[in-house]
């Protein structure tokens, strides 16, 4: 047929093209069986396994000693004679945000800060597994819950020849001290420093933290002085000095952060890299495709839907790691779940037994993901198999619910954050669906992500809402604080859980406040018991993190935690 | 013409005040910002304080007055998230968009016109067809599919240009041409029916008669006179790249403005979508200006009073 132009519509040209670009498309993903030839990769590269993520439980990593001596024989002036290999390659790695600033006080994402502690160093060095080894603290000894001393590294010299002594400890604390922080975290909790002399010195800390000596090797920035002085805060984050592996060589804003090997680092064999180039690129396909193409040599934070088409590149390997983000459906027992059936244990408990958290992980995220009973998941320090988990069981969700004086069921509100995680908003409306079944009637209710969390803040947010916490390290302390105690009992606790129980309280305090491992232990897992027949949510799931790697990459490690740390990463060609 | 340009000016900082304070009070609609800045461990009094410090709690005719004054000293504020002037992070920015903007100007009419012209040459044969079926796909591709695909072909499978970024020159291919499919097609359709007004006049015919060929005709009798309309289009469409860019900006993670816009959306970085606004919209302006002056070149009866 002819349009009234004369022309013939089925065949015109415009419908052959559309055709042509749609055939074209479809064709276009790239699963294929023999790798296209990529400018940046030698093809004997791909025989080389990379070095998989380690598995969280069990790394030969240093663990936390109640004493250790100064025990690395290294001299930090001298070369030794075991390295003499110079760093050497180029990496590039895409990361999902733009850079704010290079300074752990003020960088405002993971991304950030993984990228400034290439350069700004802390007293210790964390270890993917969540373990802590020595950096610029050589060794150190707890003398009590709040007393650690620390045995500083000589010979070590920031990259504009300031030396690095006890000074630089107490310059950075009052520095911090002094001046507007973006994260509160930077230099908390110290209450004094004894500097003894230049290399040694005794921090008393304000509260006794679980975590503190993890927390001294994410958090504490070391300074140097007049650089730092001269330059200002404003300054530093843009152009920061240290004593790292890297220095700062080029930032393009918007564009790229190049940083380069430290010549005179004191760890020999570190850095393995001579030129490392972070790109930021936000759109998360075009992260993928750039991985494809060679452009990066490593995706972070790769989505679940690309994992897939990622892994079927001979060239790249997707490594992935049980992520700390808890993901569960909290009760506000606070304020709008007063007088509401959630107040009855067993009613809460029956919600649990409703909701199959397992067919939720393999179906909604495909098996990305674990199924857990608590803030204590199997990754998380404390965590024992014997602990009793929450089966699906619906029959048995009725029957509590009936004991609880509910057999017809009930309605309730749920707040779910649109967009805020991966499929969340599947996950809601599956909730939803299992607890419909025993008779739970849920008005959901799908908010945008920063009306809901203002809403969770003020206390405002519906009796049930799902939400996600992330930890920094693989330990239930920092969340439970966050989620259930508030800050009349510790002052930097606060209630987002919206949930309030006394014993969870009691509970905290009893593994909170020591650094003696076992007997947080027992503590834990008492806290994991009664989380369990007390809940405090309907306990979900914690998901995966995936990272996109290219073969040629060598000695990555994965952190649970969206930290990045390079120092021993090389690359096998170029 | 001085009253006209007095007008018109006067026009544009009516348009940049009124706009400025529209983005002022969406922005702050959409969450407070320093609950959405801060980790969720931070306590409710650092979050008051840190409220205080950046002076949300004062009421919002306040801080709009504050922020009007302090631009017209020419701060436009300091980014929340970056925590440095917003003048700065858009004098870093501003070079890569421009640039998008101005090749993806230059494609749209080297393309689209000449497409037209052919359209409107030859209309109701198979180049025109082509050409009104071209026009179609492009207007109606979404631009960040097709930036994607482009991606996909050409970066990923084809190896022909890098995937993203700008750093040299093959970088600038995929993104000017993402940036201009939609106004290629749109400029086409316009200088097809804008010459086929045009083709109709008797002064083409005279032209003919005279002996005059038909590169002659179209350029400098037919185009000159249906450069107008166009000309319009193409001053709009520039000043649409320059303020749209942000998806192609994000899709190519290309350093300039559309991108810096977009990161500060998502984290709520008032001061900075604030200032941005501003410049875009003051560039915005200018360039319409110009467009309306520039017709007084090309036609001389028009006269602006």
């Amino acid at each position: 047929m002819r349009n009234k132009n004369g022309l013939s519509v089925i065949f015109s040209p415009g419908i052959v093209l559309l055709i042509l670009l749609i055939f074209v498309t479809a064709c276009s993903a790239p699963v294929e069986e023999t790798p296209l030839v990529n400018p940046t990769e030698a093809p004997a590269a791909e025989a080389e396994p990379t070095e998989s993520a380690a598995d969280p439980t069990e790394a030969p990593a240093a663990e936390v000693e109640p004493t250790q001596p100064a025990a690395e024989p290294t001299e930090p002036t001298a070369e030794t004679e075991e390295e003499a290999v110079a760093p050497s390659g180029t990496l590039v790695v895409g990361i999902p945000h733009t850079v704010n600033a290079l300074d752990k006080a003020n960088g405002a994402t993971e991304y950030a800060n993984s990228i400034s502690q290439h350069i700004q160093q802390m007293p210790l060095y964390p270890h993917p597994d969540g373990s802590v080894g020595p950096l610029l603290a050589e060794s150190w000894e707890i003398i009590d819950d709040t007393h650690v001393r620390f045995n500083l590294r000589q010979g070590v010299t920031f990259t504009n020849g300031e030396p690095f002594n006890a000074d630089v400890f107490m310059f950075s604390w009052e520095w911090i001290n002094s001046n507007d922080v973006a994260n509160a975290e930077t230099w908390a909790n110290v209450e004094a420093i004894d500097i003894h002399d230049d290399y040694s010195l005794t921090i008393t800390f304000t509260n006794p933290d679980p975590l503190q000596l993890q927390k001294m090797a994410y958090f504490y920035p070391l300074y140097p002085p007049e650089y730092t002085q001269e330059v200002g805060m404003e300054g530093f984050g843009q152009a920061p000095i240290g004593t790292g592996p890297f220095v700062l060589d080029e930032w393009v804003a918007g564009d790229r952060i190049v940083l380069k090997a430290n010549p005179d680092y004191y760890e020999p064999g570190r850095p393995r890299l001579e030129t490392v180039i972070f790109r930021p690129i936000t759109e998360d396909a075009t992260r993928a495709a750039a991985l494809q193409a060679g452009d990066i040599d490593i995706a972070r934070l790769v989505p679940d839907e690309l994992v897939l088409q990622l892994e079927q590149d001979p060239n790249i390997e997707v490594l992935k790691i049980q992520g700390t983000r808890n993901y569960s459906v909290l009760f506000n027992n606070m304020t709008t779940g007063v007088g509401t059936p959630i107040e009855s244990r067993e009613v809460r408990q029956a919600l649990n037994y409703a909701v199959d958290n397992e067919q939720i992980v393999d179906v909604i995220l495909e098996g990305n993901g674990v199924a857990v009973d608590s803030f204590i998941t199997p990754i998380m320090f404390g965590y024992d198999e014997s602990q009793p988990t929450i089966p699906y069981d619906p029959e048995r969700a009725r029957e509590l619910l009936a004991e609880a004086g509910y057999p017809d069921g009930f309605s309730i509100a749920m707040a779910c954050p649109a967009g805020a995680y991966v499929k969340i908003e599947q996950v809601c409306q599956a909730v939803a669906g299992y607890l419909e079944d025993v008779g739970v009637i849920v008005d959901l209710q799908i908010i945008e992500s920063g009306q809901f969390w203002d809403q969770e803040a003020s206390r405002e947010i519906a009796p049930l809402f799902l939400d996600g916490w992330g930890a920094r390290f693989p330990d239930a302390t920092t969340p439970l604080l966050g989620a259930f105690v508030p800050d009349t009992v510790v002052d930097y606790g606060s209630t987002w859980a919206n949930y309030y129980d006394p014993r969870y309280v009691e509970l905290y305090e009893a593994q909170g406040f020591t650094l003696d491992q076992e007997k947080r232990q027992e503590a834990i897992q008492e806290f994991h018991r009664y989380m369990v027949e007390e809940p405090a949510a309907i306990w979900l799931y914690q998901s995966f993190v995936f990272t996109g790697v290219r073969n040629r990459v060598q000695g990555l490690e994965v952190y649970a935690n969206e930290t990045q740390l390079l120092y021993d990463v090389s690359v096998t060609d170029e | 013409m001085q009253r006209y340009l007095l007008r018109r000016l006067g026009q544009a900082v009516f348009v940049v005040f009124g706009l400025s304070l529209i983005v002022f009070f969406m922005v702050r609609l959409t969450g407070d910002p320093a609950r959405l800045m801060m980790s969720r461990e931070a306590t409710a009094e650092q979050v008051a304080a840190f409220r205080q410090r950046l002076g949300f709690d004062r009421p919002l005719l306040v801080q709009y007055l504050d922020f009007a004054g302090s631009a017209l000293r020419g701060d436009l504020g300091t980014s929340i998230y970056y925590r440095q002037p917003a003048i700065k992070l858009i004098k870093e920015r501003l070079r890569p968009t421009i640039e998008l903007a101005s090749l993806g100007l230059i494609f749209t009419i080297i393309t689209g016109i000449p497409l037209g012209i052919i359209a409107a040459y030859k209309p109701g044969t198979f180049w025109d067809g082509i050409t009104q079926s071209l026009s179609l796909i492009s207007q109606s591709v979404p631009i960040y599919w097709a930036g994607l695909v482009l991606i996909l072909i050409f970066a990923v499978r084809l190896q022909l240009v890098p995937t993203f970024g700008r750093d040299d020159w093959r970088s600038y291919i995929l993104p000017v041409f993402a940036i201009s499919l939609q106004w290629i097609g749109r400029l086409a359709r316009l200088t097809r029916t804008a010459m086929l007004e045009v083709l109709q006049q008797d002064y083409i015919l005279a032209a003919q008669a005279k002996g005059a060929g038909p590169l002659t005709v179209l350029s400098r009798h037919a185009l000159r006179n249906a450069a107008v309309p166009l000309l319009t289009y193409v001053g709009l469409s520039f000043g649409y790249m320059l303020g749209g860019s942000v998806i192609i900006e994000s899709v190519f993670a290309w350093p300039g403005i559309g991108f810096l816009v977009f990161q500060a959306i998502s984290v709520r970085d008032f001061p900075l979508v604030q200032a941005v606004t501003v410049v875009i919209s003051i560039m915005f302006l200018a360039i319409n200006l110009l467009v309306d002056l520039s017709y007084i070149l090309l036609n001389p009866r028009i006269r602006y009073s």
